[in-house]
């Protein structure tokens, strides 16, 4: 066992930089929809604040015991097991045709968020143990595709195509990483190409997204209004924006302003230059990300490092991606900076492991 | 495969491909946020902001006393925003049975992709009422300003009239456009995502248009109306005209047409009821022109008053025509007796003692052939055909009045000419336009001295011909007991669409000024197509000496014989019956002013220094914005009518919830106000 180091302070500062920029943004975002919604302005800026604390707890807590000692037996499948049961408790709790979340009185906790760390710790531990016999069928892909369909499955079923499409393709980075046959990944990945197509038709609400994305222009009121209300936001900021809080794009024009599509929001506000930055700090959170998983003690601390890294600059450009027009509107949030507790957390929990593994570099 | 330290292919695969990915998004930052940043600025501005523009008002119309002829007045008016219309074919139908709009029409409107339609402008408030109670979501009232007539027809063809956007479109409405429109505001308004407005701030506020002080004089206008009509009525003519005028200075007191028209309806009339005659038609004036060839003759030196011409015993041959006097054959008569006699052989013998460019150039310099340069819209020429293209006819047919077109302020200007001791003067009817703030101008009209067209003898001699005409020829029927009148009248066949003279059809005019020696009013009357008779001085004389006397009475013009008393008040009463809106005169003009030899002083000065400072405590009024949450719309309307400020109405519900100035504010007549209607009593 390699000796603790010092954890890497520029990656311990990205997160918590983002979060606290991102509370700014939300109140500013969400004031005016708060006072419409609560009666009070402070509704979605005071439960982030609450889940910042919260998460922040939990990341000092996750950077304080070898991480190694998650590579137990018992926790690896009781949580995978757990979040599995969490997911179809979603299911059925009956809250109207989306049911994505689980009360706790306080506060609503999503486990779709929960599930993607559980499953790339779970995935980094397994396929370490199956580094010799990765192409193998038997003994590693249906085993690992059974795990990551299930749980892809049951967030499907919320339904959140956009978080389960997302889970498979990190999975699928990771199955990359962990040195699996290109010719099996790219089969894999044109069958789930196929398969995401299926879905998005069998989905009606999902075509018209997709038509959209296409196709803008045909209906500037209609499906095409998110997307086109996110550039009409993008555009009005230019390059210095228009100043924190003067953002007219958040008064009903942008489709929840403070959860999926605070980018557009910052760029808004914020202009080019609020853009980038937050765009260079994900780009940041890559290299620190890979940087410390790379020099991670063991192979296992090296696929959850990338794992946890790929999960959250990923899922960060597929957010950016999609309120600049460039993918399918899929609702992703911006980790760290849109409104949303699990989300935060999860982040933060995440954060607080790489930080973890890189204590234990050289 | 994994090694520590070293970095594997794949991962340097995927850090470039991430790497690639984030630099696509940045890539696309900067297209969106600097390449194609102008345009989607514009887009956002146009989905958040509503410009809402506030009407200048119009600024009012007021006669030679300032009273009011035409001013504004704050009515509603339904728009729609069709987003928010559910179901565009229900409320088209339900708003189409309550204010009768087309229904198909309005449809169309509402089923549009704008955010704004006009459902209907400028209703009742029994419609809007009525509308209210729909209760149809997405549909709105304004306050605009309406133009209103208040005494309907009168000198309506002065006036002229504004259409549905306050645009003037006729008469002083359309001439003096440019002043008395105002300055349109306007109020930015943001909007948020659901079509809810936000109160925006004003960013300019509208200003009102200027007033306009015309030379018209109410009352004498409406006494010319009234005679003018029953003139009409009573030869059942096709139509007619009358222009009171002051000779010295070219003002016109009244102008009045037949048929005419109510401005606050003006669509609701025929073209030709529009049109203004008096300076948009034009007749053959007949004998009344022989005062310009007897005039130029003068002028000439050919002849005196007294000079005695044979008069050919009735007819006289010109080229391959004769020419025939009209009535009695004439031997021997003074040119004074030409002109009271209409004698067509001694008009014509005058005539062509002149040649043809003298002759020519007399006509023009009494202003035919051209516009007189009235300050108002329509005018026309009239025909004069120049010496080059005179048949050999022409000279002989001029000089009795044919072959040339005239229109009736042409005629009374040249009359009044006469009048003025030979000076023509410029008619005019813009007195002074006063601004918001009290400022005045005087068109430079109204000071144009006008020119010398006669020598003052010739111009002597000419009244005294004219007074004949009144005393013992053609006019006697435009005698006033008390007054001299001098006068011409004037008997012209129409032309019909052939060219040829219409049988049975004529212009009946009497052109005429009084008092003659120290003339107050030069007097048109012109009656088109008369029946039982045609002659100028049965049909027009008598309504020339009806408007003439009780004007000069309004005037308080004392009778120049001392003699003849007049009770004063009954006289004016009679003028003034059926004159409701006249109930309370102003003392001034009922002052006798006894006049002098140089300058007639019949007129009390006009109100423009009234009207000034009328003008000016208006706009230096300020009140306090009173606090009108909880009250109903029609409370908060009437308040704000009552201070004079523009209102615009949003949202939807019974009562005012929000407002904006705040009460307390400090707030001026005619700026603007924002209200925003809710539900409920908060």
């Amino acid at each position: 066992m390699s000796r603790k180091l010092a954890f890497d302070r520029i990656l311990f500062s990205i997160p918590v930089a983002l979060s606290l920029f991102g509370v700014v943004m939300i109140y500013s975002a969400s004031a005016v929809l708060s006072m419409q919604r609560f009666g009070s302005p402070y509704h979605y800026r005071g439960k982030q604040v609450a889940a910042l604390v919260a998460g922040f707890v939990l990341m000092i807590w996750a950077m304080n015991f070898d991480y190694r000692r998650l590579r137990n037996r018992a926790i690896l499948m009781g949580s995978l097991m757990g979040v599995a049961a969490l997911l179809m408790l979603a299911l059925l709790t009956p809250s109207g045709p989306v049911r994505r979340w689980i009360s706790l009185g306080f506060f609503s906790f999503q486990p779709s968020e929960l599930a993607k760390p559980i499953l790339i710790l779970f995935l980094a531990s397994f396929l370490d143990n199956r580094a010799e016999e990765i192409n193998d069928w038997r003994r590693t892909l249906i085993p690992a595709g059974i795990a990551v369909g299930s749980i892809a499955f049951l967030i499907y079923m919320q339904p959140d195509l956009g978080t389960a499409a997302a889970i498979c393709l990190i999975s699928g980075l990771l199955l990359y990483l962990a040195g699996l046959n290109p010719k099996i990944l790219m089969a894999g990945g044109a069958l789930g190409s196929v398969g995401l197509i299926v879905m998005i038709f069998q989905a009606n609400y999902r075509v018209q997204r997709l038509m959209t994305f296409l196709h803008p222009s045909d209906d500037p009121l209609g499906a095409g209004f998110q997307i086109r209300q996110s550039l009409l936001s993008f555009g009005s900021g230019g390059i210095q924006g228009v100043n924190l809080g003067e953002g007219r794009q958040k008064l009903f024009f942008l489709p929840e302003p403070h959860t999926d599509f605070i980018y557009s929001v910052i760029g808004e506000e914020l202009g080019l230059l609020g853009t980038s930055v937050v765009l260079l700090v994900f780009g940041l959170l890559l290299w620190r990300g890979v940087r410390a998983a790379l020099r991670a003690p063991d192979r296992f601390g090296y696929l959850l490092g990338m794992g946890l890294t790929l999960f959250l600059v990923v899922q960060g450009a597929l957010n950016m991606g999609m309120v600049l027009g460039l993918l399918p509107t899929k609702g992703l949030p911006l980790p760290f900076v849109s409104y949303g507790g699990s989300s935060l957390m999860v982040g933060l929990l995440s954060v607080g492991v790489l930080l973890n593994i890189s204590q234990h570099s050289n | 495969m994994w090694q520590r330290g070293s970095v594997p292919a794949r991962v340097t695969t995927l850090v470039i491909s991430l790497g690639c990915a984030l630099a696509a998004i940045q890539l696309r930052l900067v297209q969106i946020q600097i390449l194609r940043s102008p345009g989607l600025k514009v887009a956002a501005r146009s989905q958040q902001e509503t410009v809402v523009t506030l009407d200048p008002k119009r600024g009012p119309i007021y006669d030679r006393n300032g009273r009011e002829l035409a001013l504004s007045v704050d009515v509603d008016s339904v728009y729609a925003d069709p987003s928010e219309i559910t179901d565009p074919t229900l409320a088209a139908r339900k708003l189409s049975a309550v204010l009768g709009v087309r229904f198909e029409d309005l449809r169309g409107r509402l089923k549009s992709n704008r955010r704004f339609a006009w459902v209907e402008r400028k209703i009742t408030p029994a419609q809007r009422k009525a509308v209210e109670k729909q209760r149809i979501k997405g549909v709105y009232f304004v306050r605009e300003s309406k133009r209103f007539y208040p005494k309907g027809a009168l000198a309506s063809h002065v006036l002229g009239y504004a259409g549905v956007d306050n645009q003037g479109l006729d008469g002083i409405e359309y001439s003096q456009e440019a002043e008395v429109r105002g300055k349109a505001g306007y109020l930015i308004a943001l909007r948020d995502g659901r079509g809810h407005r936000a109160l925006g701030k004003s960013e300019r506020l509208p200003t009102s248009g200027k007033a306009v002080v015309l030379s018209v004089d109410e009352v004498i206008q409406h006494l010319t109306e009234r005679e003018l009509e029953n003139t009409v009525l009573e030869h059942q003519a096709r139509g007619g005209t009358a222009i009171v005028m002051r000779p010295d200075t070219g003002e016109i007191l009244a102008l009045a047409n037949r048929p005419t028209f109510d401005p606050n309806a003006y669509a609701d009339y025929p073209e030709a009821a529009r049109q203004n005659r008096a300076i948009g038609t034009i007749y053959e004036p007949g004998s009344t022109f022989k005062i310009v060839t007897a005039g130029a003759a003068l002028e000439e030196k050919k002849v005196s008053p007294s000079t005695v011409i044979y008069c050919e015993h009735g007819s006289i041959q010109i080229g391959r025509f004769t020419i025939k006097e009209d009535r009695l054959p004439f031997d021997y008569l003074s040119v004074a007796e030409i002109v009271e006699k209409s004698s067509n052989v001694g008009s014509i013998k005058l005539a062509t003692m002149m040649p043809a460019s003298v002759f020519y150039k007399h006509i023009t310099d009494f202003g035919f052939g051209q516009t007189t340069g009235i300050d108002l819209p329509g005018e026309v020429k009239g025909i004069l055909r120049p010496p080059a293209q005179w048949s050999g006819l022409s000279h002989a047919s001029l000089a009795i009045g044919q072959e040339v077109g005239v229109t009736p302020l042409q005629s009374i200007s040249a009359m009044a000419a006469v009048a003025h001791d030979g000076i023509l003067r410029r008619p005019w009817v813009v007195a002074g336009l006063v601004g918001e703030d009290g400022s005045l101008t005087r068109p430079a009209r109204s000071a144009d001295p006008g020119r010398r067209i006669l020598s003052s003898s010739t111009a002597s001699a000419l009244t005294a011909i004219l007074e004949k005409v009144v005393t013992a020829g053609t006019g006697k029927a435009a005698a006033i007991p008390g007054y001299t009148v001098a006068g011409k009248t004037g008997t012209a066949q129409k032309i019909d669409e052939s060219g040829r003279y219409a049988r049975g059809r004529y212009v009946a005019s009497f052109a005429g000024f009084v008092p003659s020696r120290n003339p107050a009013l030069a007097i048109i009357v012109v009656v088109d197509e008369p029946h039982g008779g045609f002659h100028g001085g049965e049909i027009a004389a008598p309504a020339f000496a009806r408007i003439a006397l009780p004007a000069l009475q309004y005037l308080g013009v004392m009778p120049e014989d001392g003699g003849v008393v007049l009770n004063r008040n009954t006289e004016i009463q009679a003028a003034l019956k059926g004159f409701e809106s006249m109930r309370t005169l102003p003392r001034g003009p009922f002052t006798a002013r006894p006049g002098t030899a140089e300058q007639p002083a019949h007129f009390v000065p006009l109100a423009l220094n009234e009207v000034r400072q009328r003008s000016a405590r208006q706009s230096e009024e300020t009140a306090e914005m009173p606090d009108l949450s909880g009250r109903s719309l029609r409370e908060a309307n009437f308040v704000m009518a009552q201070m004079g400020l523009i209102c615009k109405i949003g949202g939807q519900g019974p009562v005012v919830g929000n407002q904006d100035p705040p009460p307390g504010a400090e707030v001026t007549a005619g700026s603007a106000c924002q209200l925003v209607l809710v539900e409920e009593r908060q």
